[in-house]
């Protein structure tokens, strides 16, 4: 894999019809403009690494998206195992975009906080395939058809396993003890 | 109505799409089984991640994000040999790199365009890449970020190809050392992210097989 100037261009038209995608996935999943940007940048990294794949894949939106969401349930570990984030609420309460946008009162943001983050553990309790496939469809709207052709699955292995993750994420979301924080050191110097 | 028939209509169950009779049937399956009640509660949680709202990336965003990501190798050739030439050459051994990354550049928030630079790995032996990493002020709780790509892996770390981690920066020269192998004849390709709230680096090193 080469890093020239002609790949710049390569890269920017591939990824320029999809942007707008990957960056409003990030924000439902960032709730933060800053943080959503930074989840993008993280994804067009990882794409430009192997573009000569994404040039090849007939399903690249799917494919970018299943790298965000990979990403995104990295950074949730991380940040959850961070001494230094436990007091944040992952949102970005300073950000004029996303307060009060749809006219909710601060108590109603609050609130749905609480429960974005409890859905984000859950979804990583799933697992990276798991939670990927069950955002694609329900989230990004991927029909089953469409799923079929990116994971090579058959459309009946597809709807029983959305329908089993859809039913242990239901679970993980009514046993409580999915809202108590994981508190792990890691990190320092090697 | 089974299961097959309620997981297939039961995102429109969550969305209020069905027709009565069609919703009443779905009810009066799911108020006997538990697995298809979960799931109802699960399409409804991701039903509240997806109604978020949200707006598109503006020319402005995605080209800044395009500028992280590409880099223009030309340009970054003095100032690669700028760092190495302040203060790193003392570093540099024959199977050694020794890599510099500016972050003092603090005046000026923002992301600098990423540098690279080259190293030697070999399938016979694990070899040190030392990467010092420079800041002109305490940096408390940067994200150093290594992702991995083709043929190599860092010694102990078996197939990852993605670490990542936060540390506190002390003034000067910090100095990091990742064992790299070979383990396949392509070579590969090292990005080092470095991020800070006021700055970010980002940095390519192309991991070549020492033939």
């Amino acid at each position: 894999m080469k890093w020239l100037g002609s790949d710049k261009n390569r890269f920017t038209e591939l990824m320029q019809p999809h942007f707008d995608a990957l960056y409003m996935a990030a924000q439902r999943m960032t709730r933060s403009a800053a943080d959503a940007e930074d989840l993008v940048q993280d994804v067009c990294l990882k794409a430009h690494m192997h573009i000569d794949e994404l040039e090849k894949v007939e399903f690249q939106r799917a494919w970018l998206l299943k790298i965000l969401y990979h990403r995104f349930i990295d950074i949730q570990r991380t940040r959850e195992r961070s001494p230094v984030d436990m007091a944040e609420t992952g949102a970005d309460s300073n950000d004029p975009d996303f307060l009060g946008r749809d006219g909710s009162k601060p108590d109603d943001l609050v609130e749905r906080e609480k429960r974005l983050e409890t859905v984000f553990r859950a979804m990583e309790i799933l697992g990276h395939e798991a939670s990927s496939l069950l955002a694609l469809h329900d989230i990004e709207g991927f029909s089953l058809e469409e799923l079929r052709q990116v994971t090579g699955l058959p459309e009946g292995t597809l709807k029983s396993r959305l329908h089993r993750t859809r039913a242990r994420l239901g679970r993980l979301l009514s046993n409580q003890d999915i809202h108590k924080p994981v508190l792990t050191v890691v990190g320092g110097k090697k | 109505m089974n299961c097959d028939l309620v997981a297939e209509q039961i995102k429109a169950l969550a969305e209020g799409e069905l027709q009565a009779d069609e919703k009443v049937a779905c009810m009066n399956h799911i108020a006997v089984c538990q697995d298809c009640a979960d799931a109802l509660r699960g399409v409804r949680a991701m039903l509240v991640v997806r109604d978020q709202a949200t707006v598109p990336g503006s020319e402005r965003v995605f080209n800044r994000v395009m500028s992280k990501t590409s880099y223009d190798p030309q340009q970054q050739a003095s100032r690669r040999g700028f760092w190495l030439g302040a203060g790193f050459s003392g570093a540099i051994a024959a199977s050694l790199l020794a890599v510099a990354f500016a972050l003092g550049l603090l005046g000026s928030p923002g992301v600098d365009a990423p540098q690279a630079a080259e190293f030697y790995v070999s399938t016979q032996e694990v070899r040190p890449m030392n990467i010092a990493i420079e800041a002109d002020q305490l940096l408390q709780g940067a994200e150093i970020s290594i992702l991995l790509s083709g043929d190599v892996e860092i010694d102990g770390f078996g197939q990852r190809n993605e670490l990542s981690w936060t540390d506190d920066l002390e003034p000067g020269v910090n100095q990091l050392t990742l064992p790299v192998r070979a383990i396949g004849e392509r070579g590969g390709q090292m990005v080092v992210r470095l991020s800070h709230p006021d700055s970010e680096q980002i940095f390519v090193v192309q991991l070549k097989l020492d033939s």
